[in-house]
């Protein structure tokens, strides 16, 4: 009632129109088109008014550049992965490489010399490892530019010989029993070697004497060299998977192993010239 | 398929740094009022946002992709307890307490504030330590920290990561200072008035 006393003394208030008074009606259908108008619950719109717009949408004012971040984003993620993985190959080929050529100079001076031999023609070939080019484990140059001076002339002359041996000896893969030191093999981590130990000829037991002491490579060796020593044993042989995680842990591996083999069956071909 | 996650996890954690810095620069220089250059606000905020989500969203994927990798030796207990990865700690607890930071400045943004405008500021600027404490975490146990290329990126990210906090600050100090003087004279004249 107070409310409706109120408008009738505001339309009393206003300048006089045509009708002096607003009905009920006219009232009622006022009220129901601003309560259409914005866009009340319940109440149903009366004819001729607008449907209230629906909810504005969240603008991106940077939604060209948003898309942009996101395929840089992603593509970046595939090209650095690639990149590294091709790296890391590149890597442990050149390693691959090196450290064949490295067994090749290590068993010839393991014929004449021993183990102290293999200590010391390795420790001055390890210097060397990281800048000798690539090449054929039986190349000779390979002995020239690896080999310490005073051994030489020895070194180079053996190579060939125990290259020789070592195809043989690999073809037949029969090892003399004992414990054989594999050749040093460096990467950018530090220095792998392993040694074998053989009983009956057969591979029992391969042992690591170097690797990598850096906290993380510490860590993933210590996983990745059981593996490495199962696989070892399984095949007989060098012939090892990859640990994933461990690529140049795994090729210093292999590499280092097939040196200490070569070693083995060089020893075998030994006693049996002798 | 181990590999895969192995490289997955080099690559996104690479992403997610390039990324986050990304984020911090745009929202330094989105703020930075000592610059003076505020061109298209919404634009620069819109994105800041978007960086920020997309570089913790490549940090999910790095944790995951190390903790698929089972020869990473990280596992539950390494990614979410600090100090636990046994062989490289520190390294890995920066990057599980930047996570930790990074999660809380994410989530207090977006989608919408939930604390008071101080105290999500407070929030907000740890993102500065911890992109501090993510560039620790890539020195210490990158698998590619030895590499040349690696230590420049990281040099290049964090001076774009520094330049900009050094010019707010000294935005914001300067205005400090502009507001000192300016209550000074002001309480002068009312001193001479009387």
């Amino acid at each position: 009632m107070a409310t409706m006393t109120t408008r009738t003394d505001l339309s009393a208030s206003r300048p006089p129109s045509s009708s002096a008074t607003v009905s009920d009606d006219e009232r009622a259908a006022r009220i129901a088109r601003l309560q259409a108008s914005r866009g009340a619950s319940g109440s149903a719109p009366s004819p001729g008014t607008a449907t209230p717009a629906a909810p504005a949408r969240r603008q991106h004012p940077a939604k060209g550049a948003r898309a942009l971040a996101l395929f840089a984003s992603v593509a970046a993620t595939g090209v650095i992965g690639t990149g590294l993985a091709f790296a890391d190959h590149l890597d442990a080929s050149q390693t691959v490489s090196t450290g064949s050529a490295l067994g090749a100079t290590t068993t010839a001076a393991a014929t004449g010399t021993g183990s102290t031999g293999i200590a010391a023609t390795v420790g001055s070939t390890t210097a060397t490892t990281a800048v000798a080019a690539t090449a054929p484990a039986t190349a000779t140059p390979v002995t020239a530019t690896t080999a310490p001076a005073t051994a030489t002339t020895a070194a180079r002359t053996a190579t060939t010989a125990a290259a020789t041996a070592t195809t043989a000896a690999a073809a037949n893969a029969k090892y003399a029993d004992g414990t054989f030191p594999g050749a040093v093999v460096t990467n950018r981590w530090g220095n792998v070697q392993v040694k074998v130990t053989i009983t009956g000829g057969s591979i029992t037991a391969v042992r690591t004497v170097q690797l990598p002491t850096d906290n993380k490579s510490v860590a993933i060796n210590n996983r990745a060299t059981p593996t490495l020593e199962a696989e070892a044993i399984a095949v007989q042989g060098a012939n090892i998977d990859i640990v994933s995680g461990a690529t140049y842990t795994s090729r210093g591996y292999a590499t280092s192993l097939q040196s200490a083999l070569d070693a083995a069956a060089v020893a075998v071909s030994a006693k049996a010239a002798a | 398929m181990d590999q895969f996650w192995h490289y997955l996890a080099r690559s996104s954690g690479i992403v997610a740094t390039i990324l986050l810095v990304a984020a911090l620069l745009w929202g330094l220089l989105f703020s930075a009022r000592a610059t003076g250059n505020r061109r298209r606000p919404k634009w620069w905020l819109d994105l800041h946002n978007y960086l920020g989500g997309l570089a913790f969203f490549f940090s999910v994927l790095h944790v995951i992709a190390i903790f698929r990798d089972k020869l990473s030796g990280i596992g539950l207990v390494q990614i979410f307890i600090p100090m636990t990865a046994s062989g490289w700690e520190w390294g890995i607890t920066w990057g599980v307490i930047a996570m930790y930071v990074f999660a809380a400045v994410v989530f207090t943004s977006w989608p919408k504030r939930r604390l008071s405008r101080r105290n999500w500021l407070i929030v907000h600027l740890l993102s500065i330590p911890s992109t501090v404490m993510v560039a620790a975490h890539a020195w210490m146990v990158g698998s590619s920290r030895n590499g040349l290329w690696f230590q420049a990126l990281l040099a290049i990210l964090a001076g774009l990561a520094v330049y900009p906090a050094v010019l707010r600050l000294i935005g914001v100090l300067s205005r400090h200072a502009r507001r000192r003087s300016d209550a000074k004279v002001a309480s002068r004249s009312l001193a001479g008035v009387r």
